[in-house]
Formats: structure tokens, C-alpha cells, sequence
């Protein structure tokens, strides 16, 4: 059975306040990710904190924020994956005063190829965060890879009662 | 939708994978190429060693000691298709416990290893492994390493002897990275199993050294470095396996 999705508003049909919100969504990770670090676990806690805040304001904000706090988590996990990876070098593999010979983080090519995918992960993120917090600002959808359709899957799934002009809606 | 959305997900799980393995394929080498041409090496390396030989006391001319070194050198040269090198073994006038690759093919055994070796079987392994080092050419990588391009712009032009001889000789006597001895001890074992020698003297005379530096309290000598660990290394020439058909031909020394 097909699922019902409820219509996408278009750009005019958004109000000025939803857009800032919803741009906020993806803003707000910059100024977390400022205090995130190294703890990215923080950025996670902010998104989940803006999400549940903005999430009663339109299904146009909600899919930005949910959009936003779907793509912090691979992010958070990459990121800590690091540290923790980092960590474990330092106080059970690092001698420093082996390094001159024997530097542990030249030599692990898995930490070299892992450390290069967080950092495009990371700057991945970044760009089209900007590029969502713009299209949002303009009252436009933007999709990112699967988060985008796993977002408008959670925000518009179902019929959109006020669209409809149904007041009343059947039980859940 | 929601097959679409599995599909994005198994898309973006197969791209970090795909990334991951390419940067690792695309991890620059920490083996730094440079431009020093083998004979440029050799003919430095002959300026060296004598040097380094002064510094250490001296060549023996003990003609028993040679005569083992003699025979070790022939056998395990003839199981070499072909070397990077002409190679020199000097026998040093000394009691520490070492041997050590400088450049150019010149290997430095001390009488004290000598003496120290139960068997010429366990001396052939100590120098298979230092050879492991000349072929690879680790003291060049290692100056690099650790004293940068200026050295090799200095070698290259054929610097200051008197300096380059301080140089190498402080490289020649600290110890090489993990990778490096990883390497000349693999390539220490497969020319023992060449050259009809059992590979596990190698685990044999490491066992003897790491217990004689341990009772003795004293200072392990570089090629017998700390690191990669040392029960790893006694464990991987323990572990090696030979061919089937393979059947050691010892030495036949009195």
C-alpha cells in the first residue's frame, strides 16, 4: 500500500518566521560545532534540542530540522570515532620517544584513510549545510542524500489535515 | 520512498567504504625517494666505513673469526640472484654485541657477536637480517628521515666527508623504524630458507640476545631494537614456514 504524503508547500506559501527557522536548523550546527569540540556529542545534543523546539512549526521547519539532526549523526559518530581512535593510538600503541623512528599515526594507513574520510565527511557537511540554511531561507526544499528522503519521509508522511480543511482527523 | 531511502542509505555506506579504502590506497609513502644513485651510495659508503671501522676500535684480523664470516658471507651471497651492492663485510675490534648495515653494501660485525653466536648458524642470521637492511636501503631512508633533504643535497654533491661520517655514523648506530626492521627481518628469513639455513635461528639467537640484555642490565644494541615488538619479531621467525622439500645443509666449521 502506497503511503500518503501530504503537498509540499511552495515558496510563497511559507512565512518568513518558518524560514528563519528553518535555517536555523542548519546554522545553529556551526556555532555547536564551535563548542562540540572535541566533544561532538554536544552537536547531536543541540540538534535533538532544536528539533524538538521547532518541531510543531510547519512540516516545512520540521523537515529542515529533521534533515539537519539526521545528518549530525553520522557526522557525531565519525567525528568521535576519531577521537576515540586517536586516544587509543596515543596512551596503548604511542611511544613518544619512538617517534622520531616510528611515528603511529604516519604509519596505520587504516587511520590515515579513516582520518581523510572524516575530514571530507565533515566538510561535506559543511557545504551543504550552508547550501540547505540558503534554499531554506528562500522558502525552497533541499535534499541531501537519503537523509533528505528519510526527512520528508518522517515530515509529510500522512494526509495534511489543514490542507484538506478537515478539522477532524481519524484515530492514530 | 522507503525503497528509495534504503537504497540511499546501502549508496552512502558503500561510498564511505569506497573512500576509506581509496585514501588508504592514496596514503603518500613515508619512504621518502630520493636521487641517490646506488653507486653513489656504494662510493660514499666506502669513504664511511672507514671511519666508523676507526671509530670502533679497528678491523680484527683474526683469522678464525674471518674465516666464519668467510664462510657465512659466501653462502648466503650465492642464494642472491642479485644484489643492490658489492658487499663488505668488516669484523670489528670489538666486545659490544652488534652488528649493524652502514651504506653502500658495508656491514659492521663485531668479534663480541662473533663470540657470542653459539653457532655460525645463528651469526648467518644476524647478517641476513642486516643484509635485509642494505638491500632495502635503509640508512639512506633513515638519514632523510631524520636529517632531511639537506643531508641528501650534502651527499649528493659530495659534501664534507669528515661531516657526513658524524652523520651516518649517529644513524647507523640508532635503531630503524618498525616497517624497517619488519622488512630486513622478512627478508633476513627467506634467505635463510635460500640458503639452506633454518629461518628459526633467527627466533633462536633474538631469544638468546633479548635474555642476555635482560640479565645483564645492559643497553640493546640497535639491531636488536625495542620496537616492533620484540616477542612479535621472535614470534614471526619462529612461526615461518618453509617450503615441504626444504632440508637445512649446516655449516661445516670446527
Amino acid at each position: 500500500m502506497s503511503r500518503i504524503y501530504a503537498e509540499i508547500p511552495q515558496p510563497e506559501e511559507v512565512s518568513t518566521r518558518e524560514r528563519e527557522d528553518a535555517m536555523g536548523a542548519y546554522l545553529m550546527m556551526f556555532g555547536a560545532l564551535a563548542a562540540g569540540l572535541p566533544l561532538p556529542i554536544i552537536n547531536l545534543i543541540a540538534a535533538v534540542v532544536y528539533y524538538y523546539v521547532n518541531r510543531n512549526k510547519g512540516r516545512f521547519v520540521k523537515f529542515h530540522t529533521l534533515q539537519s539532526l539526521y545528518s549530525q549523526f553520522p557526522t557525531t559518530i565519525l567525528n568521535a570515532g576519531l577521537i576515540f581512535w586517536t586516544i587509543r593510538i596515543l596512551t596503548l600503541t604511542g611511544n613518544p620517544e619512538t617517534w622520531e623512528s616510528d611515528n603511529p599515526f604516519a604509519e596505520n594507513s587504516l587511520f590515515w584513510g579513516y582520518l581523510c574520510v572524516v575530514i571530507t565527511a565533515n566538510l561535506l557537511y559543511f557545504i551543504f549545510s550552508i547550501v540547505g540554511a540558503v534554499r531554506a531561507r528562500k522558502g525552497r526544499m533541499y535534499y541531501f542524500l537519503f537523509f533528505g528522503k528519510l526527512a520528508y519521509h518522517r515530515a509529510f508522511s500522512g494526509p495534511d489535515s489543514a490542507a484538506t480543511g478537515h478539522v477532524n482527523a481519524p484515530p492514530k | 520512498m522507503l525503497g528509495k531511502i534504503y537504497k540511499e542509505l546501502i549508496t552512502i555506506i558503500l561510498l564511505f567504504l569506497v573512500c576509506w579504502y581509496a585514501f588508504i590506497l592514496l596514503k603518500p609513502s613515508t619512504d621518502i625517494d630520493f636521487s641517490v644513485s646506488s653507486e653513489m651510495e656504494e662510493s660514499l659508503g666506502d669513504k664511511m666505513a672507514l671511519q666508523i671501522i676507526g671509530d670502533l676500535g679497528g678491523e680484527s684480523d683474526d683469522s678464525a673469526r674471518t674465516l666464519i664470516i668467510d664462510t657465512i658471507q659466501n653462502r648466503l651471497l650465492a642464494s642472491l640472484e642479485t644484489t643492490r651492492f658489492n658487499y663488505e663485510f668488516h669484523l670489528v675490534n670489538s666486545t659490544q654485541i652488534n652488528a649493524f648495515a652502514g651504506m653502500g653494501g658495508h656491514i659492521f660485525i663485531t668479534t663480541g657477536i662473533v663470540d657470542f653466536c653459539e653457532t655460525p648458524e645463528q651469526l648467518a642470521a644476524i647478517i641476513a637480517h642486516e643484509m635485509g637492511h642494505v638491500e632495502h636501503r635503509h640508512v639512506l631512508t633513515k638519514l632523510s628521515r631524520d636529517l632531511g633533504v639537506a643531508v641528501l643535497i650534502l651527499i649528493s654533491s659530495g659534501g664534507d666527508p669528515s661531516i657526513l661520517a658524524e652523520v651516518i655514523s649517529h644513524t647507523v648506530s640508532t635503531s630503524f623504524s618498525r616497517n624497517h626492521e619488519e622488512e630486513a627481518d622478512d627478508f633476513g628469513l627467506k634467505l635463510l630458507e635460500k640458503s639452506r639455513l633454518k629461518p628459526v635461528h633467527m627466533a633462536t639467537v633474538f631469544i638468546k640476545l633479548k635474555t642476555h640484555t635482560k640479565d645483564q642490565s645492559i643497553e640493546i644494541p640497535a639491531f636488536f631494537s625495542t620496537h616492533p615488538d620484540l616477542s612479535d619479531r621472535i614470534n614471526n621467525a619462529a612461526k615461518y614456514k618453509t617450503k615441504d622439500d626444504f632440508s637445512e645443509v649446516p655449516f661445516e666449521l670446527e
